[in-house]
């Protein structure tokens, strides 16, 4: 089933909480929040990410694309999956 | 990728027009900050590290703030790249200045040509040669002070630069170039930091300018600090053990820790520096987060210098684990991490040959990058082993923390001797003295 577009954020939310946050309020992880430059990812964890987003929404992440600039907060990484699966 | 400097008809939708407010009472608490930081710089003569660059760059930079606070969006970095062009020759002299922005401009034109990217990098390193040659030999024309302003603000920031060119829709713009690669505190530091080229566009003005000036003026403040406390402890940067003044271990345990603490310099510079750009607008993230808090080698290499491991991770890192992940992706992470070792100790010797016209090859230094890189590989391996495991808290980190100091101080007080005799000498203090 095709998630809908607020689904994305929501499941990466969800997932980002459970595996990197646990016990954090939800309300601390907005769409904005810096996740690799604010020390929240690292590059290893970043890698976890890319497999979770590559697994739940069916896309394939190259080198180039697993930096800050699509993995930096929840609504760029949304942003990368909605572009990827407008191809 | 997106520009981030506005052109003069920036649409009013443009978010960063609201991040631009100007408040007199929020502009006097940050010059005021700003003055007590300068005059603690002053008073524990920290410019004296450096040469009298860093401190007329420091001049400098709060005159360009006190204008750029009040400049709108878009003349602001247009400003900054004019500050820091203008500078140029008066801190790096006429002709190293000129030549300096001539080469940055070949660079550019290469780098922006429709050519495909294995002929830019082609190119670019056909331009390379002759400067790695001056460094060496020296070039008739050429000022002998040219060639390390060449390493400090080409030898990282253009692979960088080429990198995201390459992933660039639309033809990279030149003003970009010039905020990326001509950057003001340079002038007064050739060890900088590496300042990633997407996130320096991406982070201009990415919360309100006085929020992101008063993160700069904590990052100054920190870096004082880590240099105030420097200067205190060693009263000079010349600073080696010396088994002839060890007089028993705890002299030894002393002289270790002093050597490690080194780094505060490194440190303490790299969190000014980035201060110093945050007054002007680049959000950028810290270049360390308590290092001497290290709980592990990984964790120590996620701390410390995250600039640098940035810039592996995404030139050297990502790349290899991308195209190794077939093959299994424990595997390509820990292959991938040891190839960012090897890359790591050649540019650093690189680096040292552009700063000081002598390739570093020492065998303390290649036993030094060895050891860690093999020691973060099989500390990698291990927590991926035990997959998400929660961080360690209360005694285990207090273990963690002592275990990883006192590896690191061991491992430093390596590095730091010229010979492997040298640290033996210092290790077996009673042999010696």
């Amino acid at each position: 089933m095709t998630p809908t577009p607020d689904a994305i954020e929501y499941e990466l939310r969800r997932y980002l909480l459970a595996e990197f946050l646990p016990g954090e309020s939800p309300a601390n992880l907005r769409d904005d929040t810096p996740l690799r430059t604010g020390g929240i990812l690292d590059s290893v964890a970043t890698l976890k990410v890319v497999s979770f987003v590559e697994q739940s929404f069916g896309i394939e992440v190259e080198a180039h694309e697993a930096g800050v600039e699509h993995f930096d907060r929840i609504v760029d990484i949304a942003a990368l999956v909605r572009r990827k699966r407008g191809r | 990728m997106p520009s981030t400097m506005p052109s003069p008809g920036a649409p009013p939708s443009d978010p960063r027009l609201a991040r631009c407010r100007r408040d007199p009472r929020e502009f006097a608490l940050l010059i005021g900050q700003l003055a007590l930081a300068l005059l603690v710089f002053w008073v524990f003569r920290l410019h004296e590290l450096f040469g009298d660059g860093l401190w007329r760059v420091n001049l400098l930079s709060a005159a360009g703030f006190a204008v750029h606070y009040w400049l709108p969006l878009r003349f602001k970095e247009p400003w900054f790249i004019a500050l820091s062009l203008s500078a140029l020759p008066w801190l790096a002299g006429i002709a190293a200045g000129a030549w300096l922005l001539g080469i940055g401009l070949v660079f550019f034109v290469i780098g922006r040509s429709a050519l495909a990217q294995r002929w830019r990098v082609g190119l670019t390193l056909l331009v390379v040669v002759p400067c790695v040659i001056g460094r060496a030999r020296g070039l008739p024309g050429f000022p002998a002070e040219l060639w390390p302003l060449v390493g400090s603000v080409f030898l990282f920031r253009l692979p960088i630069w080429l990198y995201d060119r390459r992933h660039m829709r639309a033809p990279p713009r030149l003003a970009d170039f010039l905020a990326y690669c001509f950057m003001l505190p340079n002038w007064g530091l050739l060890l900088f930091p590496v300042v990633d080229f997407h996130t320096q566009r991406k982070s201009f003005l990415a919360r309100e300018q006085g929020k992101v000036a008063q993160e700069g003026l904590l990052s100054i403040a920190r870096g004082v600090l880590h240099l105030a406390i420097y200067v205190r402890l060693y009263n000079s940067d010349a600073v080696a053990p010396d088994p002839f003044e060890i007089t028993g271990p705890l002299a030894l345990l002393a002289c270790m820790v002093r050597v490690y603490l080194l780094y505060l310099r490194l440190s303490g510079t790299f969190h000014f520096v980035i201060g110093l750009l945050q007054l002007f607008g680049y959000d950028l993230p810290p270049t360390h987060r308590a290092w001497l808090l290290s709980s592990s080698l990984t964790d120590f290499w996620r701390r410390i210098n995250i600039y640098w491991k940035d810039f592996m991770v995404k030139l050297v890192w990502f790349p290899c684990y991308f195209r190794w992940r077939r093959s299994g992706d424990h595997r390509a992470q820990i292959a991938a991490t040891a190839l960012v070792f090897v890359v790591t100790w050649f540019l650093h010797a690189a680096q040292t040959f552009f700063l000081t016209g002598t390739f570093l090859l020492r065998e303390t230094d290649v036993a030094f990058w060895s050891i860690l890189g093999l020691l973060v590989m099989g500390n990698l391996a291990l927590e991926l082993r035990r997959g998400s495991a929660a961080p360690p808290v209360g005694l285990r980190r207090g273990l963690g923390i002592a275990g990883t100091f006192t590896l690191l101080t061991l491992l430093w007080s390596m590095w730091n001797s010229q010979s492997f005799d040298d640290w033996f000498d210092l290790l077996t203090w009673w042999r010696v003295g």
